[in-house]
């Protein structure tokens, strides 16, 4: 009997099995088609020196375009340092300000704020492509004729060369890259806030904590899941950054704004070396990944303590 | 009621998703209401076309009706003059009913991309438009462009378009246009500094330049968008023509260069030049482009500039704007020459029609591409230079404006380098350019940026090799 009971308990979840992976086949093979096998092609022609022609022969070049990489230290370098920065400076400023953004949006009943039309206004840049925002800055940021110098002059202040000043281009472009990052990053946030439960604060106040106190030892702590998450997505997103920092300085001045998904672009698209670019897009994915890795690491622990 | 939302809603997405399906762009009425106009149109325009229109309309003698249907797929970037386009097209179709076309492509965009995805995924049009770029070497170097010699309408182009869009023997496609560069100068602001006509030499531009700085409000008198890669290139082009011009002669230059020989520090005067023009530079030019310029000329925050024919027209009215009388808005060769030394210029081809490699085409197709090129050349190649070589197709405008004119018979008979934005590896002129724009930002000294570039010429053409 017991035996019978078990045999039909295994096939029922074969069956749920089954019908499970059905389920997922569709996501699965779409995934597939247009995640994976891409990114073992890149993988494979890393190792190629196809230059971009359906007709043209892959040859197998083994390490030889990741040895260019390398050997090209100063070039990649400055790429790397210019991607770094970047990515550290589109992450840090998009969650303090996102988070401090939420904090003041999710007050309920205080003040007379018109939340609803304030929430619509922060996400409203999400809605816009890299390029559009792209385009909009670099008009802004112009020397002559930007309305950001306009504004300044106007407070009887200096025009600031936004563009052609090494290190201001970089802050320039995190700027931007962040304002049209911080509407996702605060609904994020504001979902997190509305999944803490009120009677904690009523807890905490019968108790006696202040308002900062309930900040620092409930708010704080119970967003670590929502801090995880805009963490890693801003600054995968930040890597991957292509059209809006390329649109507002075009890596310049020299190359100091030069991210490495602007070079991926540069090698397959202006010098035809598909292999060359392929490699260093191997190289941003293993940094991405790296990073991501580190991140969810420190935030799990975070977590965990909490 | 729910049922019947749902079902309207779905109804309405799938008609939206019919509506967006491609139709042929030559079939509707509309399209044959238009060229009964455009070819109106056409049958008015220059006389010249007559000559070799008649050569490819002796192989049409053939009835439309007896014709076989002929499809050609297109390629076309046509964001500024597409209504002339459009009016072409229609014209040809008038004449030619049985040719018809599928356009991939009419808006803008960037034309690199798009091809570097065909050409991976083995999908190229017909007609493509061509440069004697580093892609379009490539596509020469593995066989997917024709020789555009086969074709009877290439007899029409002059050699000097030929040699420049010409790579390994092979004649990448038909020009339809020219570049060069001109000079813009704002007659308002050069009079309040006792200037009463434009520079003719360098001398003359740089005592103008010191002039205006000193005497009027515009301290900073000199732009150019220089944060385009065609135009920040320019300026460094137009000081090495007129060091080494006359020493090495045309197509000596761009061989030198071609073959990694270039020594750019072998003439100071480049480093010279450049360091007398820098502080006259507006802040912002190395980061300016093509539209910022314009304004910058309009709110006469600038006095010259430096810019490509196809901005002329646009440049022309914003100094009109800004001073109110279209005679103070002067366009000129640009002077870099030393006083009583021949004037160089720059210019070149513009981007061509080629033909891609298609083993199946059919003779009925090759006619069909031969016609169209023909008739594109003869109806819309519109403004020629002296010589008969330059063809030009402003951007903006269906004519040219009064001012720039002259200048295209200037043009023709200066002599001048093959403008170098399209020769060069991209390797080089990225770096190059960077460079270029850094000095003018006043970030790295010209001497520098033409050591690195006279290194970088020799690295880059030999990776190439």
């Amino acid at each position: 009997m017991k035996q019978n009971k078990s045999i039909h308990r295994s096939q029922r979840e074969r069956q749920r099995f089954t019908t499970g992976l059905l389920f997922i086949l569709p996501s699965a093979l779409l995934v597939a088609v247009f995640v994976l096998i891409p990114c073992f092609n890149v993988v494979y022609l890393s190792f190629t020196d196809w230059n971009g022609v359906a007709t043209s022969p892959k040859t197998f070049v083994g390490l030889k375009n990741y040895v260019k990489l390398a050997s090209d230290v100063s070039d990649f370098g400055t790429m790397m340092i210019a991607t770094l920065v970047f990515a550290l400076g589109l992450t840090v400023l998009t969650i303090i300000i996102s988070f401090a953004v939420a904090l003041v949006l999710d007050k309920k009943g205080k003040g007379r704020l018109p939340r609803g039309f304030l929430r619509s206004s922060w996400f409203f840049p999400t809605l816009l492509s890299g390029t559009v925002v792209g385009v909009l800055w670099r008009i802004m940021y112009n020397y002559n004729n930007g309305m950001i110098n306009k504004v300044i002059e106007q407070c009887g202040g200096e025009k600031i060369n936004w563009l052609e000043t090494v290190g201001l281009t970089n802050f320039a472009i995190i700027a931007a890259a962040t304002w049209a990052r911080l509407g996702i990053c605060v609904v994020i946030f504001m979902a997190g806030l509305q999944g803490i439960s009120a009677d904690l604060y009523e807890a905490a106040a019968i108790d006696g904590a202040t308002e900062r106190q309930q900040r620092k030892f409930i708010t704080i702590p119970l967003m670590a899941p929502s801090i995880t998450i805009n963490l890693l997505t801003t600054s995968i997103a930040a890597y991957k950054s292509y059209e809006l920092p390329y649109l507002i300085s075009q890596g310049r001045p020299g190359t100091t704004t030069l991210l490495l998904s602007q070079r991926i672009t540069f090698y397959a698209f202006q010098t035809m070396e598909y292999g060359r670019s392929s490699a260093l897009a191997v190289v941003l994915i293993a940094i991405i990944t790296i990073i991501s890795l580190l991140q969810l690491a420190v935030m799990r622990k975070k977590e965990d303590i909490t | 009621m729910k049922k019947v939302l749902a079902m309207f809603l779905a109804a309405a997405m799938v008609l939206s998703l019919a509506a967006c399906a491609s139709q042929p762009a030559a079939t509707t009425a509309a399209a044959t209401e238009a060229a009964t106009t455009a070819a109106a149109t056409a049958a008015a325009t220059t006389a010249a076309a007559t000559e070799a229109a008649a050569t490819t309309a002796a192989a049409t003698e053939a009835p439309a009706a007896e014709k076989e249907p002929v499809t050609i797929e297109t390629y076309i970037i046509a964001t500024e003059w597409g209504d002339a386009f459009d009016d072409m097209m229609a014209a040809f179709q008038a004449e030619y009913p049985w040719i018809s076309f599928e356009n991939t492509n009419r808006g803008g965009g960037n034309s690199g991309e798009y091809l570097t995805a065909a050409i991976a995924s083995n999908t190229l049009p017909d007609l493509i438009p061509v440069d004697n770029d580093e892609l379009h070497r490539t596509m020469v170097n593995d066989g997917l462009l024709e020789d555009f010699n086969k074709f009877a309408c290439a007899q029409q182009i002059p050699q000097s378009y030929k040699d420049a869009m010409t790579y390994n023997g092979i004649l990448m496609g038909e020009t339809y246009g020219a570049a060069f560069s001109c000079m813009f100068y704002n007659m308002a602001i050069l009079k309040e500094a006792g200037w009463e006509k434009a520079p003719e030499n360098w001398q003359e531009l740089i005592a103008c330049l010191k002039d205006i700085s000193e005497k009027t409000d515009c301290k900073q008198p000199f732009t150019v968008a220089a944060g385009k890669t065609t135009t920040s290139w320019m300026l460094f082009e137009l000081l090495i023509a007129n060091a080494c011009g006359e020493q090495l002669g045309a197509g000596v230059y761009e061989d030198a260069f071609k073959n990694g020989t270039f020594e750019f520090n072998a003439y100071p005067e480049i480093v010279e030049k450049f360091n007398e023009l820098q502080p006259y530079f507006l802040t912002g030019t190395s980061a300016a482009n093509e539209d910022d310029v314009t304004t910058i000329m309009t709110d006469g925050q600038a006095a010259v500039c430096l810019a490509g024919n196809w901005n002329g027209n646009a440049i022309l009215d914003g100094i009109t704007e800004f001073a109110g009388d279209p005679s103070l808005a002067v366009a000129a060769l640009p002077c870099f020459n030393d006083e009583g030394e021949t004037r160089w210029i720059s210019a070149t081809a513009e981007t061509a029609m080629g033909v891609t490699a298609d083993s199946n085409r059919s003779a009925a197709e090759e006619e069909a591409i031969d016609l169209f090129v023909n008739f594109f050349w003869n109806h819309y190649a519109i403004i020629q230079n002296v010589a008969g070589n330059v063809p030009v197709i402003p951007m903006t405008d269906a004519v040219l404006k009064e001012q720039m004119t002259p200048l295209v018979a200037e043009m023709g008979a200066s002599p001048f380098v093959t403008m170098g934005f399209n020769l060069w590896t991209s390797e080089f002129k990225d770096a190059a350019n960077r460079d270029i724009q850094d000095c003018i930002a006043g970030l790295k000294s010209m001497q520098d940026a033409v050591d690195a570039m006279t290194e970088l010429v020799k690295t880059s053409y030999k990776n190439k090799q």
